[in-house]
């Protein structure tokens, strides 16, 4: 799972680098983005920009990293292609996480 | 009718295969929208074929075979697995229903044959000869 990271003030931007998000990338990415979490991280937001792709296993992986965040912080999406936004609107996941279209506005969304 | 058969063994890499023979053979009668509704719903069944028919065996077979016609597409899987309990997929509407405010009891799993059935106009499964035998229809 290829993933780069960068601070924004007070907020960790992880930038995934993968077209998609499948069964076979789903363990992978719950646990590198859980230990940015467990390294107490309270802000991130997450760029999804070069995924196209998105199956029900990675979007579970994406859930376990935000019952892990809980209390701790907040973790917001940014960045999601249409196919994307389909599947988190179809499992009505798009109710659960704070989406955003854009950088700016994630790291607003964490802000405020 | 155009037919195009894909075998692949059970390594959840290689639903990418299963993805991109769908998308190429349905491309030309789909809008992008059930092009990814397609796309989304093989990958679902061949994942669910490995997980739980084959309990993540790797080296079975998994048969894909996809035929279509001027105004829909058939997508037949076949896998040589545990049986799944008919009733399961029977009770699944393809609404996904939770309390998105109760964050511990969101669900991580267990999405997949209800994404199947809302992507898709109609989900056959049948035993057959000691196999799994689905059949998944799209209209254009």
């Amino acid at each position: 799972m290829k993933i780069e990271s960068k601070n924004v003030n007070n907020t960790l931007v992880l930038i995934l680098q993968e077209k998609r998000l499948d069964a076979s990338q789903a363990v992978s990415l719950k646990d590198e983005i859980s230990e940015y979490i467990k390294a107490d991280n309270q802000n991130i937001a997450i760029n999804l920009h070069t995924v196209e792709f998105v199956d029900s296993s990675s979007l579970g992986a994406l859930v376990s990293c935000l019952k892990l965040m809980g209390s701790r912080g907040r973790l917001t999406l940014f960045g999601l292609n249409k196919p994307v936004i389909s599947m988190f609107k179809l499992t009505r996941m798009d109710r659960v996480f704070t989406l955003c279209e854009t950088e700016e506005q994630a790291l607003e969304a964490l802000e405020a | 009718m155009n037919y195009t058969n894909l075998i692949i063994s059970s390594r959840f890499e290689n639903t990418r295969l299963a993805a991109l023979c769908a998308t190429e053979v349905a491309s030309r009668s789909f809008n992008s929208e059930a092009l990814n509704e397609i796309e989304l719903s093989i990958v679902e069944l061949v994942n669910n074929c490995i997980e739980h028919a084959y309990e993540e065996s790797v080296n079975q077979q998994v048969s894909i075979e996809f035929k279509l016609f001027k105004d829909h597409l058939i997508i037949e899987v076949t896998d040589n697995g545990k049986a799944l309990d008919p009733s399961i997929l029977d009770n699944m509407n393809g609404s996904f229903d939770f309390d998105p405010d109760d964050l511990d009891n969101l669900p991580e799993g267990g999405f997949g044959l209800n994404i199947i059935k809302a992507s898709m106009d109609e989900v056959k499964y049948e035993r057959l000869n000691d196999k799994n035998h689905w059949l998944l229809t799209k209209f254009c």
